[in-house]
């Protein structure tokens, strides 16, 4: 009660328009049928996201917190309540839980879908049921949409995922996956118990759409309302990896420098949220290398790096420390270290990671014999856990 | 007709600078919003169940080109055609290829966005060899005009399509429908079916309707998303679209040809959609001219109304009857879209039903659209048409039937000037003709209302003296009534000949009275000079019975100067009749002005008087005699004797209460100061007391006891004191004066108490002398008691001590 209380003055973030607004200020959509209350043109909705078909009513926010509202045209009760700015249906557990929005961004090619598709499933079914997390879709639109564009493409067909297209042209796009992460655990008195629940938002981003500030800013608006950032960087881009990899494996086509996406990503995180130019970024920002198994045979084989982490009982501090070090001396000896200072001057909370998301390169044939993801969920549950969401793992001898 | 072109797709480089999907190149022109606009329009995405990584075979078969053809907010016409392609530059699949064309601003094109499907110009791929890491140079304008219809996708074929299969003409009648309810409840129509057969489906529903409406109408051979959908849209297996019953019903209106199952429509045998799919399946010629015809019309939004210009289309080909909401459509359609061009000859088709109309609303509708075109155009032959309809509308309904008056008042002002050509015509209409006897049971608005407009037409025409021409002779016939006769004359130009020629006619059709008395109301509202020089015109064209009638007519007091006048010419010899004449004398007596200064008072009471004395006639009250004694009263010379106290007597009841005080203030002191005896008082008092005015009389009198005079107590004021001290209210004669005795005692104790000791001494011994009857002895100790009062007072004696005389 007094967190719902709370959740009606202070402000929250639409996931879809990224707009700030009190959940007072919310109106409701009628959840009756069509046939019992007649739907109608939302110009909202018609305006913001092209979709101009009818459908439930709008329920006009009438001041106060409101955990439903009646339809004055059916008498329903309704809880479908609705971002003020954009019409979208927000998560039933706005308000009473936390939400944390996660973008994924990096160049063009980088293998953000791949590593989203990838990621969502390592957690639903390795890292979730080990760390006691559930991850659950919160609606039909996130389950449709992960089935379609992430996980039949690579799980069932065993092909890439088709080239995301830039938000400025395709609307689908900006609709994000939606999920509830729960946290179970046991009561004092050994009882199964859910000890926590908050809502996850992520976002798929075109390579594209990172390549200039003035798109970012208009399509990109949840970077700097996000609450941590997965930088991917393909590894593969990098002159000196190139170099090293002389033709032994596909290489993909050149692409935005990811050096440039993080001047634009800190440009309009300053300029967004009204911080000084000289001031520090509190977003946790995670570096990760992805389509690592492609630079495996550059990577000293004694690196913790290539051994796999123990998240069993929390995040792996140790791993992380380790790989951290490793991953910033790889960045300098392949030509990174503008990259590596750029972010550690910028960020106040950073990572960096090595991942693949597919455990081969698909680059020529475009297949994928078979998913052997590596360290994916390394980045996210470092998120998780610069949140305090995700205790540190317990070691032997008491680390 | 040119077009800007821009190409995107996955490219190495393109407009961004950098590799991805984006704006390879672009014709300069295309504004950055109109740009954004456009790549939002072109996206694809395949059919969910089109295989991941298909052949180039499996492409052409099972990923529908998506053609779309919308206006951009810009307001500026494009059509995209958008084309899966499979791997990009980097090996990538899901690439695709979308071509626009951005038509620039100008005439809408005389095609359907359907015929340039076929265009060869179109660029369904990028070349690989062109994707390089060079910019792309910018795209040339397209050139349309010679352009070629579709072969696919002529009218011909279209009818071939729907003869296939029974039912398909109704089924495009339904979605044609719908694309009508879509238009106003924002439920797109979605036609899934193979993508050959939605992009003929997509081709019927354009060409179900003119190529302005057709363009009005986004559409989308493939959509697959929801949201952005089209006005039209076809989509083919699986997508974003459900089909359920919540779309189908509520979201949608959806024509599933794959399953059968198709939101429901409500089915009619004659709107648009029904009657324009039976002309392309059955009679694709006459919907060719029926197109033809609509370039008449700007109507850019299909809308239910388009049955309308199928009505006037059929007019147009076949003459008819047609009446009532049909041809208030009609009406209505060729009035809010018709071009000022092709203007002319929607007069000339729907001009000719002028004489068919049931309604006068219908026949208002009619006039309205015939005169405002008429206007626009110019034509002589429109106005005329204009014209004709307004008179059917009078003759077949005001006339007739008695209705419609106000659809004919308000049409009239409306009517394109008359020339005099077609006032002529105007005038041969019949219903002039056809006047009597209908028109005499028509309103009197309604005749008014015909005099007007056959007096406009006749002095367009020349035709001169307007009243003498038989339209209006007819017309003042009818109106042989009161009402009808007032209305009549009320719409006549209100120029003196005029009015008076047409009251004579009235005067003559109806009687002499009647026509004076409908004059004299339509005169009050008159200006007066205008009024007058009526009134002189009337008499000098030998009216006069008519101004009797119209004298009659107006306030009493406003006849005065009209008598005045006459019984000035009366006694110059002019013929008056004694009744008339006795009539006049009445009223100028009332102007008499009784006060002896006032300026030509002296010739009127000369009139007055003689006329009285030759007509016999007594004057009540005979004002030039009190103007006379008022004058004789303020003459000190003239005894009291002459003031002829009798005739005072008998005419102030007849004086008006205002003029019985003016009276009052001229002649009762004189008169009184002439009074030496106690019976001349009483005389004077008996003359000019009027009991029901005796509280002006009471004021008037006590002035004349209180006035400050050379002797302090003259013969006149002794005489009232005898007067009072003997007053007998039980005398008839006398009782009247009752209602002052009060008043005139407390004005002679006043009177009394002014005078010095001696004085009043010399009052006490003249009333001893005259010897007091006892009536009097106690009347006057009533007064010494009352002087006595008086003076016991403080304020008394202290004024007694400065004023007493």
């Amino acid at each position: 009660m007094i967190s719902l209380l709370k959740a009606s003055f202070r402000k929250e973030i639409c996931p879809y328009c990224f707009e700030p607004f009190r959940l007072r200020d919310t109106p409701f959509r009628c959840a009756s049928p069509a046939s019992r209350c007649a739907p109608e043109r939302d110009e909202v909705r018609a305006r913001v996201w092209e979709d101009s078909a009818p459908m439930g009513r709008v329920l006009p926010a009438e001041g106060g917190f409101r955990r439903e509202q009646r339809c004055p045209a059916c008498g329903q009760r309704s809880r479908k309540r609705l971002c003020p700015h954009c019409h979208m249906e927000l998560p039933h557990t706005m308000g009473q839980f936390r939400n944390l929005i996660f973008s994924v961004i990096g160049a063009k090619d980088a293998g953000k879908s791949h590593y989203l598709a990838v990621l969502i499933e390592q957690i639903r079914k390795h890292a979730g049921p080990d760390l006691g997390m559930l991850l659950e879709p919160l609606n039909d639109h996130t389950i449709r949409r992960y089935r379609e564009s992430f996980y039949e493409p690579i799980f069932r067909h065993g092909t890439v995922i088709r080239g995301t297209i830039s938000a400025l042209s395709d609307r689908k796009v900006q609709i994000p996956l939606v999920y509830t992460l729960t946290f179970t655990g046991k009561d004092l008195f050994g009882r199964r118990a859910i000890k926590g629940l908050v809502t996850l938002v992520f976002f798929d981003t075109a390579g594209e759409d990172l390549n200039d500030q003035d798109t970012m800013s208009t399509v990109n608006k949840y970077i700097y309302r996000s609450d941590g950032i997965i930088l991917l960087l393909d590894p593969l881009q990098l002159d000196r990896v190139r170099d090293h990899l002389d033709g032994s494996v596909p290489l993909p086509s050149r692409n935005t420098d990811a050096a440039d996406i993080v001047t634009r990503v800190t440009h309009l995180i300053l300029e967004r949220r009204g911080l000084p130019p000289d001031a520090r970024i509190s977003t946790p920002l995670a570096v990760a290398f992805s389509k690592f198994d492609a630079v495996e045979p550059l990577v000293d084989p004694q690196f913790q790096l290539r051994s796999d982490p123990d998240h069993r009982s929390g995040f792996d501090e140790a791993d992380f420390h380790a790989v951290n070090a490793e991953m910033q001396s790889l960045l300098a000896e392949w030509d990174g270290r503008v990259l590596q200072e750029q972010i550690e001057s910028r960020f106040e909370r950073f990572g960096f990671f090595g991942l693949t998301a597919l455990g081969c390169n698909p680059h020529g044939d475009q297949k994928i014999p078979r998913v052997l993801p590596r360290r994916v969920e390394d980045p996210f549950l470092w998120l998780l856990h610069q949140h305090g969401l995700l205790p540190a793992a317990r070691r032997p001898g008491g680390r | 007709m040119k077009a800007l072109q821009l190409h995107y797709t996955s490219c190495r480089r393109g407009q961004s600078g950098n590799a991805g999907f984006q704006t390879r190149a672009l014709t300069p022109g295309i504004r950055p919003d109109e740009q954004r606009e456009i790549e939002r329009r072109g996206v694809y995405r395949p059919p969910r169940s089109a295989p991941l990584e298909p052949t180039a075979e499996e492409i052409a078969r099972d990923f529908p080109r998506a053609f779309r053809a919308y206006r951009l907010e810009s307001g500026r016409l494009a059509l995209t055609r958008s084309v899966y392609t499979g791997r990009d530059y980097s090996g990538r699949w899901g690439n695709f290829f979308a071509h626009t064309l951005v038509l620039e601003d100008g005439a809408a094109p005389a095609l359907w966005p359907i015929d340039l499907y076929e265009w060869s110009g179109w660029t369904d791929a990028l070349d690989p060899a062109r994707d390089t890491e060079e910019s792309p140079p910018p795209l040339p304008v397209a050139e349309l005009d010679a352009i070629r219809p579709a072969e696919s996708f002529r009218i011909a074929e279209l009818r071939e399509l729907l003869g296939e299969q029974p039912g398909r003409a109704e089924l495009l009648a339904r979605m044609g429908r719908a694309v009508l309810l879509g238009v106003e409840t924002s439920r797109s129509l979605v036609i899934r079916d193979s993508p050959t057969n939605v992009l003929y489906w997509i081709a019927c529903l354009q060409k179900l309707f003119p190529p302005l409406q057709a363009w009005a109408l986004s559409s989308s051979s493939y959509q697959d998303d929801p949201r952005g959908c089209a006005d039209l849209n076809g989509t083919t297996g699986e997508t974003g679209f459900t089909f359920d019953e919540s779309e189908r019903r509520y979201r949608f209106y959806m024509f599933d040809l794959e399953t059968g199952e198709q939101s429901e429509v409500p089915g009619t045998d004659d709107d648009y959609p029904a009657v324009a799919s039976r002309w392309l399946a059955g009679d694709p010629g006459r919907l060719e001219r029926f197109f033809t015809f609509m370039r008449r019309f700007e109507a850019r939004r299909p809308a239910p109304d388009l049955v309308s210009a199928i009505h006037l289309f059929e007019l147009s080909e076949a003459p008819g009857t047609p009446g009532g909401e049909r041809l208030a459509g009609m009406i209505s359609f060729a009035a809010r879209y018709a071009t000022s061009r092709e203007r002319g000859e929607l007069l000339e088709i729907l001009g000719e039903t002028s004489e068919t109309l049931a309604r006068p609303e219908e026949a208002e509708m009619l006039v309205r659209f015939l005169a405002d075109g008429a206007r626009e155009t110019g034509a002589p032959g429109h106005r005329d048409l204009a014209w004709r309809a307004w008179l059917a509308l009078v003759r077949r309904h005001v006339v007739e039937r008695g209705q419609g008056l106000a659809a004919a008042k308000a049409t009239w002002s409306r009517l394109p000037g008359a020339g005099p050509e077609t006032a002529a015509r105007a005038l041969q209409d019949p219903l002039w003709r056809q006047l009597e006897p209908a028109a005499r049971s028509l309103s009197p608005e309604a005749l008014a209302f015909l005099l007007h407009a056959a007096w406009t037409c006749l002095e367009t025409l020349g035709k001169t003296p307007v009243w003498e021409q038989p339209e209006i002779a007819a017309l003042i016939r009818c109106a042989a009534s009161d009402p009808a006769g007032q209305a009549l004359l009320n719409a006549v130009p209100r120029r003196p000949e005029a009015l008076a020629a047409v009251s004579r006619r009235l005067a003559a059709a109806w009687t002499p009275e009647g026509a004076g008395r409908a004059l004299g109301r339509v005169l009050a509202a008159t200006d007066p000079a205008a009024a007058r020089a009526v009134r002189r015109q009337l008499d000098q064209e030998g009216g006069f019975e008519i101004l009797i009638g119209e004298w009659l007519e107006i306030p009493e007091l406003e006849r005065v100067p009209l008598a005045v006048s006459w019984l000035r010419e009366r006694s110059a010899g002019h013929p008056l009749s004694d009744e008339l004449a006795a009539e006049c004398l009445r009223l100028t007596n009332l102007a008499v002005p009784l006060a002896p200064d006032e300026r030509d008072g002296d010739g009127l009471a000369r009139l007055v008087a003689e006329s009285a004395a030759a007509l016999a006639v007594p004057l009540r009250p005979d004002r030039p005699l009190l103007r006379r004694l008022l004058a004789a009263a303020q003459d000190a010379r003239t005894p009291l004797a002459e003031l002829r106290l009798d005739a005072v007597r008998a005419a102030l009841p007849d004086l008006r209460p205002e003029e019985h005080e003016t009276f009052l203030a001229t002649f009762l002191r004189p008169a009184l100061d002439r009074a030496g005896t106690r019976g001349e008082h009483q005389s004077v008092l008996l003359a000019t007391f009027v009991a029901s005015r005796a509280p002006v009389f009471e004021r008037f009198y006590l002035a004349f006891l209180q006035a400050r005079r050379k002797s302090p107590w003259p013969e006149e004021l002794h005489s009232a004191l005898r007067f009072w001290l003997g007053f007998d209210p039980g005398r008839a004669e006398l009782r009247p004066l009752a209602a002052i005795e009060g008043a005139a005692r407390k004005g002679l104790v006043l009177a009394i108490s002014r005078l010095k000791p001696e004085k009043l001494d010399e009052v006490r011994q003249n009333l001893k002398k005259g010897r007091l009857d006892p009536l009097s002895s106690t009347r006057w100790q009533e007064i010494e008691e009352a002087l006595a009062a008086r003076g016991k007072g403080p304020w008394a004696r202290l004024v007694g001590m400065f004023v007493r005389d």
